[in-house]
């Protein structure tokens, strides 16, 4: 850390008003008190506040030589009492010595600098301390603000982290599975594996891709979901339909990348991978009390034990919202009959945390 | 020729078997199902050779369709999840094909198949299942139909010679298993083994009267009653937190 009142700091100039200031007063009161002459009274005061201010200066050295950190506390004080005597004494030698020079053979101002040498003294090692404490006080409020600025820092840093962990992973069977039926429409239907040779590249290129972005338009978001069904279709023939029904004033809302995903991809897999009978996923999207609502509901056929998810898809959704939106009751589930139903809310206006 | 059958709930993964199979003049497709139930029929109406069969399928999975079969033939899993490699080994399955795999890589699995004839292990099923992290249901042919049975409808198992007696709901069911087995597979947070011949859900029961010094019986809400020996009532304690 440089010296706050050094020549070139933004404190420079104020360090050396305030000596002004000191200096004033007390040529003001030695005036009053010591009866002297404006012209005595002026430069006594004027060469006493530059050799205080100069002691000042050289005061930052010793706080940064012996700072706390690095010394026990006891040590500081001695190295500041023995440095803060030296100075003093140097310093106000050094003021008598330069008014002698200045006014030579003058008896009167002679008996009033020796008079005043004691008060001197103990006035510099006041002036000495309050310097120093100031130091010491500039040192630790720099401090604070700096770890206050790292904590802030390692916050966003944790946040990035966690946002990114809970960001949908593109589940490797999908692919391999993708690829079988690819394999497959090459030599049976060549025309379908070219179609969705095309769909899985462009949901691969906007769920690889966006997926280091923090939020998408809702439009763009149920492109990539519709590719996502339509490769699942191909995959699972009548076992799976669907229906996307989007109010047209959510189109340009702005969502968290990929959010929907872990939830869709649930959608098909207890309703389409895990049952026989034919899956309707269907997604609503529309503004509700100034949110932006979405449902996605699947059926459930009641007469199959579904082996147990743990549940990470819809925690993890869960937290990714309570993170960029600071609220933790925007994901609601339901069982309706045949149906699961997973409600969301999207707070709008509200800027999102995570920029 | 071996007769051969595809259980794959996958339209185009079947069509890719047995396009592959078309040109094989050693195999005979005779039928396709695409879940495990309709598989574990038509394994029974056709005592086909071969079963090519992928592992993640609706309603019963690729495992617990092979538990249904009395005598399973030789198995090629085809699958894309290879988490399941080992366990499909253990089980003695001729082969492990992970999809999408190439003409080259279904012949050679059928080479073995003619060369080695090999069957899957009834008695390897049993760790095989244990192995999985829990069982969450379990699957019992009882003559030609077959129940699946959320465990967490289970009020109590009991042990009758070779067989378990599995009280859900208000069915009893028979299942070709032993005591030991289910005290491991189960979740041991519900179900206690609390006597050599019974495990219950310890939400089933409804109170406990004293019999003996150390031992219990357990009146269970469905009204029947078990006993509770010594060393059942300490681990009852213990799940119980008494």
């Amino acid at each position: 850390m440089q010296n706050p009142f050094g020549f070139h700091s933004p404190y420079g100039r104020l360090y050396w008003l305030a000596w002004l200031i000191l200096a004033v007063l007390y040529g003001f009161a030695i005036t009053f008190v010591y009866k002297l002459d404006i012209l005595h009274a002026s430069v006594d005061a004027a060469v006493f506040a530059l050799s205080y201010g100069a002691m000042g200066q050289i005061a930052w050295s010793v706080v940064k030589f012996s700072s706390l950190e690095k010394e026990r506390l006891i040590g500081t004080i001695i190295t500041h009492l023995a440095a803060s005597v030296i100075l003093v004494f140097i310093a106000t030698s050094f003021a008598q010595t330069v008014l002698r020079f200045l006014f030579p053979g003058q008896e009167d101002f002679y008996l009033f600098n020796s008079q005043a040498y004691y008060i001197r003294v103990v006035t510099g090692l006041s002036l000495y301390s309050v310097v120093a404490l100031i130091y010491y006080l500039i040192i630790y409020y720099e401090e604070f603000q700096h770890k206050k600025q790292r904590e802030t820092e390692i916050e966003n840093h944790l946040k990035v982290a966690e946002l990114s962990m809970l960001k949908a992973q593109i589940n490797p069977h999908f692919i391999f599975n993708s690829l079988n039926s690819v394999s497959s429409l090459t030599l049976t239907n060549p025309e379908g594996a070219h179609k969705m040779v095309i769909q899985l590249a462009d949901f691969l290129r906007y769920s690889v891709g966006k997926s280091g972005e923090d939020m998408q338009s809702l439009e763009s978001e149920i492109k990539a979901i519709e590719l996502f069904l339509e490769i699942e279709k191909t995959r699972f023939g009548d076992r799976l339909t669907f229906e996307i029904d989007c109010d047209e004033s959510c189109y340009e809302t702005e969502i968290p990348a990929l959010l929907l995903q872990p939830l869709i991809e649930n959608a098909v897999k207890y309703g389409t991978h895990e049952s026989t009978v034919p899956n309707n996923v269907r997604m609503h999207c529309k503004f509700e009390d100034n949110m932006l609502t979405i449902e996605i509901a699947n059926h459930i056929e009641r007469s199959i034990v579904v082996k147990k998810g743990k549940g990470i898809g819809l925690e993890n959704v869960k937290a990714r919202l309570n993170l960029v939106y600071g609220m933790n009751d925007l994901l609601e589930t339901e069982k309706k009959d045949e149906e699961f139903i997973v409600k969301l809310r999207i707070p709008q206006n509200a800027k999102s945390s995570n920029n | 020729m071996l007769r051969a059958v595809i259980i794959d709930d996958e339209l185009p993964a079947r069509d890719l078997v047995k396009f592959y199979l078309k040109e094989n003049n050693d195999i005979l497709v005779v039928g396709e199902a695409d879940n495990g139930f309709d598989g574990a029929k038509l394994i029974h109406n056709e005592q086909p050779d071969l079963v090519f069969l992928d592992i993640q399928m609706p309603k019963i999975n690729g495992f617990e369709m092979l538990e249904l079969l009395d005598e399973p033939p030789s198995i090629i899993f085809c699958t894309a999840y290879d988490e399941y490699a080992i366990k499909a080994f253990e089980l003695n399955a001729v082969d492990y094909l992970l999809k999408p795999f190439s003409r080259e890589r279904i012949d050679e699995a059928i080479g073995k198949v003619i060369k080695e004839q090999v069957r899957p292990d009834k008695s390897q099923l049993e760790a095989l299942v244990e192995s999985q992290e829990q069982l969450d249901r379990i699957v019992v042919k009882t003559g030609h139909s077959i129940d699946i049975i959320d465990v967490t409808a289970i009020h109590f198992l009991e042990a009758q010679d070779d067989y378990v007696e599995i009280h859900a709901g208000d069915r009893k069911l028979l299942k070709q298993q032993t005591m030991k087995y289910y005290e491991h597979a189960l979740d041991n947070r519900k179900f206690v083994r609390v006597h050599r011949r019974f495990i219950v859900n310890v939400d089933s029961i409804a109170k406990l009267d004293k019999l003996g010094k150390e031992t219990y019986l357990a009146q269970l809400k469905g009204g029947q009653q078990i006993s509770v020996s010594a060393a059942g009532y300490s681990r009852l304690k213990e799940v119980l937190d008494l």
